[in-house]
């Protein structure tokens, strides 16, 4: 065989090794399509159990919150008990933030996240945490409320934000 | 270049009568400055339809080719640049004659750029007008000025290439000059084209609707620019360095004569230790850029090394160990020219060891591929020792540790063939010895420590220690080398040509690996901006926006490689006629 030929031959079986690699041993995992574009409508009136379930779709959906949000990442704080902890946090004194009750607090973590930041997830004054309602997550205000909805009825507590009118967007 | 200012002028640029933009915005306080427009909202309507073109597809591969051809043309002249340089400081005349017949080789290659980028652009005008559109408002002068560029770096290619046999002697500094300019502008035009594809990923110089504030700097001066510059000028150099080195290789090979066999051994190993110098360095700046992008976007930071395109990392890792091992095979090697290499010859095994140890740890996915019997058995997704080697913090360790031991390797390659004259020779040694070690552990400590007994925020922390452990390492020893060795004779001439063949594979290997790994990387640095033309601006509405599998890409990137080869061995091809009517 000439060198040509050996010089191609193993050209090509590198590449192909490569190519079988990342075909074989790495996971045939399909990529989830992009989002819907559309903000959630809401067309009829909700109950506050329905209120939190759309919340929740939103959480592991648009809101994109359990891409950090998760025990396994451990890059940002669980979110089980926050609205347990809100109403702790409002009245620390490391508290700097405006909120005078927990889904005050919960609204404005999401709004300003930097308000404040859990020990250990970021220094003071600087959350990693980008505003949700900037793209690319983009909640509006009824969407914010559902995940406020979704968090309260997780955390166990009463669920204080109110779900929406019919046709309200 | 016509075409370019051609197609430039054709794209529709977006005015206040534009079909997809809202109102128009002026800027607050200047009455008479232009009016941009908001980014257009796009529908799957508003892409063009090319019957049985996917036009994804047509760009990535249009997209895929002109930027191995480019970083091809940007990188020969720096490695050219270099070894004439070499040549002047040393009066070694091999170093100029090496200089010219790689620039030779190189400049079919300026053709073929030229074309696959009119490719390129012909392929996103017609298939994403209004992308290109909202681009050309922003970056329109910028365009302008690629294209004089290309113009200027034309010029001092002709005059460089042309008088080489002309410009000696006095001229000989003259001609220097030439080349500076020539990649002056080449890396100017790459500077250029970062801005754009930076700016499509973190967008400046535009607010949340994509208005332009009309500042042009702003825009190219955007969060991953700088990162994204240095991280290609790094590849570029190292990915000259193995496209010569594999030419070398081939030359090597098909050598008739010893004499031949000489010429190309040195020439492949001038060429290796170019890649290998870019090649040390580089992985800080891809971390850099890494951290620039959570920096930016927790979000896409997530998305690029914790979601599906993870993967492509494990790929990404098992590509660049087989760099690494190749890399330091080529200098075991080539220990055997020199006449002291029986003497370090037995360190081989365990360096070979340490390299293999920390290649299995860079290689260790977090999530295992398991079916649920073997995830039940296992007691989680999770294996309970080998899952903190799927984080971060043992990756970077490792990979410390292999830049180390590399350098390593290129010491003991140092001294195959020379002894220290100086008295204080062993207390050097025991220095370095002792350099080696405290790095290490430095690097060890760091990484276990910060990486799993500290809160998250001091993550990153960790690496910077041994980034800077890893850099110390190499500049300490390489001076305290240089120093040791004032003075000392070498044993003997080299013994050039003697390698083995299955070295010359290993040069081989390394320029085929490179080649997949940057189409393989262009891949994720672009998918993850996910469904955006312009990250959280502008939205990909066409039917293409979704992600592919990662096995999809490889094999996109695969084909393209195959390809891309094809003509550049065509390209040596051609060279070799030039040469033997030359001679």
């Amino acid at each position: 065989m000439s060198n040509f030929l050996r010089v191609v031959l193993f050209g090509l079986v590198v590449i192909g090794a490569y190519a079988a690699f990342a075909a074989v041993f790495t996971p045939s995992i399909k990529p989830e399509p992009p989002p819907a574009e559309e903000t959630v409508s809401v067309a009829a009136a909700m109950t506050q159990e329905e209120f939190a379930r759309f919340g929740e779709r939103l959480y592991h959906g648009k809101g994109q919150c359990a891409l950090c949000h998760n025990a396994a990442g451990g890059r940002a704080p669980s979110l089980d008990a926050v609205a347990i902890n809100a109403a702790r946090r409002i009245i620390s004194p490391d508290y700097k933030g405006g909120a005078k009750d927990a889904a005050a607090y919960l609204y404005e973590s999401m709004t300003a996240p930097s308000a404040y930041v859990v020990p250990g997830y970021g220094a003071a004054g600087t959350s990693p945490m980008p505003g949700v309602r900037k793209e690319p997550i983009g909640l509006n205000e009824t969407e914010m409320r559902g995940v406020i909805a979704f968090l309260q009825s997780r955390a166990g507590v009463t669920v204080t934000a109110a779900p929406p009118k019919a046709g309200e967007q | 270049m016509l075409l370019l200012l051609l197609c430039i002028s054709s794209v529709p640029v977006l005015t206040p009568s534009s079909a997809f933009a809202g109102d128009a915005v002026s800027q607050a306080g200047t009455g008479s400055a232009p009016a941009y427009m908001p980014a257009p909202r796009l529908k799957a309507e508003d892409y063009p339809k090319a019957g049985g073109v996917n036009p994804r597809l047509a760009v990535w591969f249009a997209a895929q080719m002109h930027l191995w051809f480019a970083a091809f043309v940007l990188a020969v002249p720096v490695f050219v640049l270099i070894i004439e340089c070499v040549g002047v400081y040393t009066g070694d005349v091999r170093y100029d004659g090496l200089a010219y017949e790689f620039l030779r080789v190189s400049l079919t290659a300026y053709s073929i750029t030229a074309l696959t980028g009119a490719a390129l652009l012909v392929s996103l005008v017609v298939f994403y007008p209004a992308v290109m559109s909202y681009l050309v408002s922003i970056f329109g002068s910028t365009m302008l000025l690629y294209a004089l560029l290309f113009f200027v770096e034309s010029g001092a290619l002709y005059v460089y290439y042309y008088g080489w046999r002309a410009m000696t002697g006095p001229w000989k500094k003259a001609h220097v000059g030439v080349g500076l300019l020539l990649n002056a502008a080449g890396t100017s035009l790459m500077f250029i084209a970062n801005a754009w594809v930076t700016f499509m990923m973190t967008p400046a110089g535009v607010d949340a609707r994509g208005v332009f504030d009309g500042n042009v700097w702003h825009a190219v001066n955007n969060h991953l620019w700088n990162p994204m510059n240095l991280h290609r000028f790094i590849a570029n150099v190292a990915y000259g360095g193995s496209i010569v080195g594999a030419y070398a290789a081939y030359m090597f090979l098909s050598s008739k004569t010893g004499e031949e066999r000489g010429h190309y051994d040195w020439m492949g190993y001038t060429a290796s230790i170019i890649a290998i110098c870019g090649l040390l360095p580089l992985p800080f700046a891809g971390y850099w850029l890494t951290a620039e992008i959570y920096s930016y976007s927790q979000q896409m930071g997530i998305n690029l090394m914790g979601g599906v395109l993870a993967w492509l990392f494990i790929i990404q890792a098992a590509v660049i160990g087989a760099l690494f091992l190749a890399a330091n095979y080529y200098l075991w090697c080539g220990m055997q020219r020199g006449a002291f290499a029986a003497r370090y010859n037995g360190y081989i095994k365990y360096i070979a060891f340490v390299l293999a140890v920390s290649f299995m740890v860079w290689f260790t996915p977090h999530t295992p591929l398991l079916a649920p019997a073997e995830a039940a058995a296992l007691g989680g997704q999770f294996h309970p020792w080998l899952a903190p080697l799927g984080l971060m913090p043992a990756k970077n360790t490792a990979v410390n540790v292999m830049i180390i031991f590399t350098f390593l390797s290129f010491l003991l390659y140092r001294r195959s063939n020379r002894a220290p004259a100086v008295k204080w020779a062993d207390s050097g040694k025991a220095a370095q010895a002792a350099i080696f070690c405290a790095a290490i552990v430095n690097i060890v400590v760091a990484g276990v420590y910060y990486g799993y007994f500290t809160n998250t925020v001091y993550k990153v922390a960790s690496s910077v220690i041994q980034v800077a452990s890893t850099l110390f390492v190499i500049i300490a020893c390489s001076v305290i080398e240089r120093l040791i060795h004032r003075g000392a004779k070498e044993a003997g001439a080299y013994k050039w040509g003697a390698m083995p063949d299955g070295s010359q594979y290993a040069l081989i290997l390394i320029a085929v690996s490179f080649t997949w790994l940057m189409g393989l990387m262009g891949f994720v640095r672009s998918a993850i901006r996910q469904h955006w033309h312009v990250y959280s601006i502008m939205r990909d509405n066409s039917p293409d926006a979704f992600t592919p599998t990662v096995a999809y890409a490889a094999r996109v990137v695969s084909i393209g490689t195959v390809v891309f080869l094809a003509i550049i061995l065509f390209i040596f091809w051609l060279a070799q006629l030039g040469r033997r009517r030359d001679e």
